[in-house]
């Protein structure tokens, strides 16, 4: 029945384009009716329900006027929410038909004159996005671990109305800021190593008379000299200070000889009353170890000299040798702030510099032109700085850390000009264009090349856009749409939180989840680099394993750890992402497989055709109802596909799902189901019948809606907004071109690139 | 190893004797709720927030006798519960405790079984599917999460965050939010609804969800790595310095951002002031030293290492961080998902391999029963720690359970049928000697959980009849 209304709704529009009385012909015959007998009960003059009256426009043929009406009207007859469960139901048919009109008539009024591009929310760069744009920008390796999780809308996580600021991920932000400058940027303050102390007692001597004391002073009583060997870790000038008191007596002060190697480094007169004194000495000195020692000079003793000044006993304590090694060498200033800090002022010109380094670095980290008081705002953290009695780079890492906080830096914007229309689709800038396909394809902020075409105002041209695509899919950062769209279109990136249970499959080990997202990644790396068909993902003749995987996918010939590309034998049921582990591990639960949940997977992830939620309130089997646990998932499923209310949608679910039968919850291969044989055949709900995974990859290649759902998926990836129905024109019409280019997925890239929604905006009704 | 010391000297800061009622909050120069929920606009024109903060907290009390405040916590389970083993048979003081509930022995007078509560709001209303995240996100909000895969995220301020807007300004943290799992990250949670509601039961507005943390050590470091006391070095003070130069920059850099958009692009700008605003009045309440807080009963925990490998270590580790977080009065408020809504996690150190919302479509199977019931008795034994160790802790003349008010629970009943009344509900500790505990209460089928939430609220210090589909408060709690 479905096909019927493929073919015979457009001739019907055909026919209402011509004139317009001729265009309130099917709306009149076919669909007026159906509105009376199902709608109109309850919508009507005197009966409103829902704030609904459906008699005002019911019968204008232009259904545009009405827009949001018919929308929703459509949606609702959709997901099956009207008519209410209690009032007559219109058949399939009827259904498919009201929604077929209203969507093509809307459609047609949106494909032609001026589209709505729509209004995407400004974004804040996700989790990725911040560590993408902090490697780009900083040239530093940050990993945002610490960051919650963002959330999910429409299949992504990077839906700007779905992405929210908790006041804990903004201290997250201020920290990871503090975090990032301070790896970027080394403050060039030559450490001062520590100074080392050789205390007396470390001092040896032959001498009897020179020793310890209880308080390890070295006490010196007669001539005589005590050594330490010190390591000298560097050549360079070293600061000696020597501490040391002293007995006095007679006319001189007690001499006292720093040597090192032996030889003089001075000689001190130990004074200060015999209080303890410091006594300094710098000398350049080779690296290495070298003996360091103290010499007592000048002995004297007199007990019994007549003149009692005379009379006494000279001695010298020493209690320790500090040693201050020279200043090393300023550490090394990282590559990232070579970048960054392209000079550094003479004095007096701070603020010349600061402008200079400020400017260039705000601009890409605001991903536009900057003006020059944003600029002198931000260099108020230098002056800053510097009054703090901090050097100049610690002002600019101020400067930077407040520009990774702004929000000019964390979100995205796309500010209208003073002058836009609101409400009215305008054309984004060059710069605006440049972020939307960085983001789209990288996941971080535009590189110098996109920046420089956006400055010349070329980039918006189709040809420069094309040969930027070709360009930046052939770029290693291509990876990041292979991990952040593949990884959520397969819905793979959550393996690792999946349970496979290990006393159900006991080949299966944990760390098969990361080998099969590998060779998933690596796979849809191919497909992009190569430039290949998208019809390739369904089904190819090659995938990527290494000598583990492709044990237990039992491909022989492989050795080593390295994934590598494989080329798949003939008869392998492997190859595309259908039979991909990590897909078949994602739709299945921890002890079986699920039909129902892999041929919805199907439906949602390829096919792009979710079967509507199950009814609300479906009964549970009743227990004498219970199918016996010994039957086979098959004839369990079956039992329950006999109930006319669930028949519906398991009738499209399940078959999908039995073709991959033959396929474990742990992404095996297999033949027996316990005790039973796998079938692994089944019939869509069009006749069209098959079995097991080679014959479904095949309906499925044919199947025109997967170029479809791909579109969808990739350009609500690529807005980072759900789409709606006024986009479904833009959807067509990429559609309808790939063919041209053997569905290759550069016309994909370059439809969604170059389309109404992904280069224009509806301008803001600016905020008063 | 991330292995805790179980050393935790008790609060010394409280002191005894104080009537029950003291804990209400005197009501004074306090603006009403609605003047900040009005919207950030009006915050902003306001010179400061200072009015709204309680004269207590500006003041400082020293030495003034302190009130015991009331801590307020909401422990989330996913899924629904398998009822018979769920609901005592007898009501009043006289209760059985089935086999769900039977990890609560040790507490059976310290806690209040809520049967017959409804979440009106998680049902579909004409809304189709997605019973799963209606219930989520309706448990706290009592409000109709808006259908929306992402273009509006709608439901409504939760209980919590409420109470948080009236208290939190006395404690570093207005309130903490722990969870176990990540989110999702990609695919769909529930059919046509963002994956948002159904990871979140915190709202800190209609649009904002609350995110939790899951990570044990970043729970510790963010509450107490800064109240404890460390070396200074005169670059972190110039640090510290410059954070609010910068929290001032980008505050002026978001307010002239917000005046060139509209719609939901204001929507976003004004989270984002939000943001910044509750961080600097937690430096402003850190300078101030917020009398009641002692953080030094964190001082002899070991700092935990990450998240642990078993469910086990890891759900208890969350618990201490919220007994640790309410006895040292960092914040007054919690909310602790054990698992996000629809969570197909497997449970296999308790012997279920099988995930658990799969397992929750049981369709009346006998064997899938039992293991829904091994797995909501296992939640329960989460519980049983926790009342374990706020019960351990003196505070004033009785415990800190004492001065808690506990909800645990979901807002499923059958998983099976996506049953939204008679929701599984429990209220654990006596709220300062308000609350009778150790009854089975029963009420009349189809009352609003909102009531039971309106009570609550009640007891911190927020009269506040109108919250959801509320009719009142709840009645019989006091005995």
């Amino acid at each position: 029945m479905k096909l019927l209304f493929a073919v015979t709704l457009p001739v019907l529009f055909a026919a209402a384009a011509a004139a317009e009385e001729k265009a309130a012909g099917p709306l009149k015959e076919h669909v007026r009716p159906l509105l009376e007998q199902y709608c109109f009960d309850c919508h009507n003059d005197k009966k409103q329900k829902g704030d609904v009256n459906m008699l005002t426009f019911a019968d204008n043929p232009k259904l545009e006027d009405n827009r949001k009406a018919w929308e929703k009207i459509a949606e609702l007859i959709e997901s099956r929410e009207m008519p209410p469960e209690k009032k007559p139901q219109p058949s399939d048919a009827q259904r498919d038909l009201l929604i077929h009109y209203i969507d093509g008539q809307l459609s047609k009024a949106d494909c032609i004159g001026s589209k709505n591009p729509g209004k995407v929310t400004i974004r804040r760069l996700n989790k990725v996005e911040y560590k993408n744009t902090i490697r780009d920008l900083m040239g530093v390796h940050y990993e945002p671990d610490d960051f919650p999780n963002d959330e999910v809308g429409y299949g992504f996580d990077n839906i700007g109305d779905v992405l929210s600021l908790p006041p804990m991920l903004m201290e997250k932000y201020l920290a990871a800021a503090d975090e990032i400058v301070h790896k970027a940027i080394v403050v060039n303050t030559p450490a001062k190593p520590a100074a080392k102390r050789l205390r007396g007692d470390q001092f040896e001597s032959k001498a009897e008379w020179v020793k310890p004391l209880d308080s390890k002073a070295l006490g010196m009583y007669r001539e005589g000299e005590a050594t330490a060997k010190f390591q000298f870790p560097s050549e360079g000038e070293y600061l000696f200070r020597v501490r040391a008191y002293a007995d006095l007596a007679g006319l001189e002060l007690p001499k006292l000889a720093l040597r090192v190697s032996g030889k003089d480094v001075k000689i001190f007169e130990v004074g200060n009353g015999g209080r303890s004194a410091t006594y300094e000495v710098k000398a350049t000195l080779p690296a290495g170890s070298h003996p360091v020692s103290v010499a007592y000079l000048n002995n004297y003793v007199d007990e019994n000299n007549p003149d009692p000044k005379l009379r006494g006993d000279r001695n010298v304590y020493v209690e320790y040798v500090e040693i201050q090694p020279p200043a090393g060498p300023a550490p090394a200033a990282p590559e990232s702030q070579k970048r960054l800090i392209t000079r550094l002022p003479e004095p007096g010109q701070e603020h010349e510099v600061a402008m200079e380094i400020l400017g260039r670095f705000m601009a890409e980290a605001y991903r536009r032109p900057v003006e020059k008081p944003e600029v002198e705002r931000v260099a108020k953290f230098v002056e800053l700085a510097q009054k703090n009695g901090g050097p100049f780079l610690e002002g600019i890492q101020a400067a930077f850390q407040a520009v990774l906080c702004s929000p000019n830096f964390l979100f995205r914007w796309e500010l209208d000009p003073a002058n836009a229309q609101p409400g009215a689709p305008r054309e984004l800038n060059d710069y605006e264009i440049a972020s939307r396909l960085s983001y789209f394809l990288w996941s971080s902020k535009p590189d110098a090349e996109l920046f420089a075409l956006a400055a010349k105002g070329e980039l918006h041209r189709p040809e420069v856009l094309q040969q930027q695509i070709a360009r930046m899919v052939k770029d290693w950062k291509i990876r990041s749409l292979v991990d952040n769209f593949g990884g959520q279109w397969l819905q793979i990136r959550n393996i690792w939180d999946l349970d496979v249970d290990h006393d159900s499959f006991p080949r299966f080990k944990d760390n098969y989840k990361g080998l099969m997202k590998q060779e998933t990644e690596m796979f849809l790396e191919s497909v992009i680099k190569e430039d290949r068909p998208l019809t390739d993902l369904l089904a190819a003749d090659y995938t990527f394993l290494n000598e583990e995987l492709a044990g237990y996918y039992g491909i022989e010939g492989v050795q080593g750890k390295e994934f590598r590309r494989v080329a798949l034998p003939k008869d392998s049921p492997r190859g595309g992402v259908l039979t991909m582990g990590s897909v078949l591990v994602s739709t299945s639960t921890p002890t079986r497989t699920s039909p129902v949940i892999r041929g919805k997977w199907i439906l949602e992830q390829i096919l792009g055709t979710p079967p509507p939620p199950p009814p609300p309130d479906v009964p549970p089997l009743g227990e004498q109802k219970q199918v016996n646990q010994t039957a086979s998932l098959r004839q369990r499923l079956e039992t329950h596909r006999a109930r006319t209310e669930c028949a519906g949608c398991h009738n499209r679910m399940d078959p999908l799902g039995f073709a991959l039968e033959n396929f474990d919850a742990a992404g095996g291969w297999r033949d027996q189901d316990g005790k039973f044989p796998i079938d692994a055949s089944g019939k869509l709900t069009n006749g069209t019948a098959f079995s097991g995974p080679q014959e479904l990859k095949e309906v499925l290649k044919k199947n025109k809606n997967f170029t479809r759902c791909l579109v969808e998926k990739m350009l609500t990836y690529a807005l980072g907004r759900g789409l709606e129905r006024f986009d479904k024109c833009t959807v067509d019409a990429i559609v309808a071109e790939l063919p041209k280019h053997e569905n290759r997925f550069s016309a994909l890239v370059t439809g969604i690139v170059t389309s109404d929604p992904f280069l224009k905006r509806k301008a803001d009704v600016a905020a008063n | 190893m991330w292995r805790r010391t179980e050393r935790i000297p008790p609060n010394k800061s409280v002191l005894p004797g104080l009537t029950p009622k003291a804990t209400a909050m005197s009501q004074s120069l306090i603006l009403p709720r609605r003047t900040f929920l009005r919207g950030l606009g009006a915050a902003i024109a306001l010179p400061m927030l200072d009015a709204m903060i309680p004269s207590r907290a500006l003041a400082g009390t020293i030495g003034a006798a302190k009130k015991i405040p009331t801590r307020m916590a909401f422990l989330f389970v996913p899924n629904g519960a398998n009822m018979p083993d769920w609901t005592p048979t007898a009501t009043g003081a006289d209760f059985d405790l089935p086999y769900i509930l039977q990890p609560l022995q040790p507490h059976k007078s310290e806690v209040l079984v809520l049967s017959g509560l409804a979440q009106d709001r998680g049902r579909s209303n004409n809304d189709g599917g997605g019973d799963h995240a209606r219930s989520a996100g309706s448990w706290l909000t009592c409000a109709q999460p808006l259908k929306s895969e992402g273009s509006q995220i709608r439901v409504g301020i939760s209980a919590d965050q409420v109470a948080a807007e009236k208290v939190g300004r006395e404690t570093r943290f207005g309130s903490l939010e722990l969870g176990l799992e990540p989110g999702r990250q990609g695919g769909k949670c529930d059919t046509g609804y963002s994956c948002a509601y159904s990871n979140n039961i915190s709202w800190r507005n209609e649009s904002t969800p609350m995110t939790r943390e899951i990570n044990p050590r970043l729970v510790f470091e963010r509450l107490f790595s800064s109240a404890l006391p460390q070396e200074a070095s005169a670059s972190q003070k110039r640090r510290e310095v410059l954070q609010k130069s910068i929290l001032d920059f980008v505050m002026e850099d978001a307010a002239a951002l917000r005046r060139k958009v509209g719609g939901n692009d204001r929507q976003k700008i004004d989270e984002y002031l939000t943001a910044v605003r509750e961080i600097e009045q937690r430096v402003e309440q850190a300078e101030r030293m917020v009398a009641s807080a002692n953080p030094s009963v964190a001082a002899g925990y070991e700092i935990p290492e990450g998240i642990p490998e078993s469910y086990d270590d890891h759900a208890r580790l969350m618990v201490d961080m919220m007994v640790l977080a309410f006895q040292s009065d960092t914040t007054r408020v919690c909310t602790f998902m054990l698992a996000n809504e629809g969570s197909n996690r497997s449970y296999k150190n308790i012997g279920v391999s099988d995930g658990h919302h799969s397992l929750s479509h049981h369709q009346g199977d006998r064997a899938k029963q039992a293991k829904i019931r091994e797995i909501n008795h296992y939640h329960m034994q989460q519980l049983a720690y926790l009342l374990s160790r706020l019960r351990a802790i003196p505070e004033g003349d009785g415990n800190l359970l004492d001065h808690s008010m506990i909800v645990y629970g979901g807002g499923l009943a059958d998983g099976d049928r996506h049953q939204h009344d008679d929701l599984p509900l429990l209220l654990a500790g006596r709220g300062g000697n308000t609350i009778q505990t150790g009854r089975h209460l029963r009420f009349p089928a189809e009352t609003p959980m909102a009531n039971l939430l309106v009570s609550m609220l009640d007891r911190m210090g927020v009269p506040n009849s109108f919250f959801g589909d509320s009719t009142g408060a709840l009645r019989g709690l006091e005995g």
